[in-house]
């Protein structure tokens, strides 16, 4: 394997890696928040940071992988980028719908026992 | 007018041989046709203004906006939501106000999709009327709707007015 290959693969090793404990911290975030609001930006960090950042990951790493041609690594890359974008762009429609029935429904947002009582 | 439709077309083609990564005749023959079906269908609801699709000056600008936001922008905030996760950092969460300006629906809807991407911050809703976004932040210790617009929508707000608006 060349340096580069080698560069390439450890950059998208690490890249899956991370996203990998952003799923983590995630999945403890919706289970240590205390509404709905705040629970959303948890499913955010799984969104983006859990599945946008590990696919550019995997497109950097199939560009390290040995013995394949241009063509072949691209033609795993570049759909690997479309798809990461298209999760970028069609995510926060999901969340835009669901955090605006919530508001529409009046479901207020979670505040501090302090912070009411000062209220 | 034909210009908003060449524009889908090209987007169509460009966006089909990032799908497909390769280049036969069979591609060369069929992505043309299906990205002008699309064209047809949406070309005149999709783009408005074909003069700012063909401006390499904003597809330059949307290109580093892109990787100043997954470089710089994403990971701070994922570091600084993922700290009040592990409750390392404190939270006050609530829904404030923020005004903003754009006179384009593809400005308001970049800027809301920048937002919610943000751990951290989300749109509820949009009131187009009054140019507000009213947005659920984690670290809302102020509901001056000035302080909050400085601190939630300044980062992107140079950058997609560059990108979208005239």
């Amino acid at each position: 394997m060349d340096l580069g290959g080698i560069v390439l693969s450890i950059i998208g090793g690490v890249i899956i890696f991370v996203g990998g404990l952003f799923d983590l911290i995630a999945a403890l975030g919706v289970n240590r928040f205390p509404d709905f609001y705040t629970r959303l930006h948890a499913i955010t960090i799984g969104t983006i940071g859990g599945a946008v950042y590990p696919i550019i990951g995997s497109a950097i790493l199939v560009f390290g992988v040995p013995g394949l041609s241009l063509g072949v690594r691209l033609s795993f890359a570049l759909p690997m980028l479309v798809i990461a974008s298209l999760i970028l762009i069609t995510a926060p429609t999901g969340s835009h719908a669901v955090a605006r029935a919530a508001y529409r429904s009046g479901l207020k947002p979670y505040r501090r026992v302090s912070e009411e009582v000062k209220k | 007018m034909r210009a908003r439709y060449i524009a889908v077309w090209l987007a169509g083609i460009f966006i089909y041989f990032l799908i497909v990564a390769r280049i036969t005749l069979f591609d060369l023959v069929v992505a043309p046709i299906i990205s002008m079906v699309a064209a047809l269908i949406m070309g005149g609801e999709v783009v408005k203004k074909p003069y700012k699709a063909f401006s390499p000056k904003r597809w330059l600008y949307g290109l580093a906006y892109m990787l100043y936001y997954l470089l710089i922008v994403e990971p701070t905030c994922h570091l600084r939501v993922a700290s009040m996760v592990l409750g390392l950092r404190d939270y006050r969460p609530d829904i404030v106000e923020v005004s903003f300006d754009y006179r384009t629906d593809y400005a308001i809807a970049a800027t809301a999709n920048s937002i919610t991407n943000t751990p951290g911050t989300i749109v509820v809703d949009i009131d187009p009327r009054n140019k507000k976004y009213y947005v659920h932040w984690l670290e809302a210790y102020t509901r001056d709707p000035r302080v909050a617009r400085e601190k939630i929508i300044s980062v992107f707000d140079k950058w997609i007015k560059r990108i979208f608006e005239d």
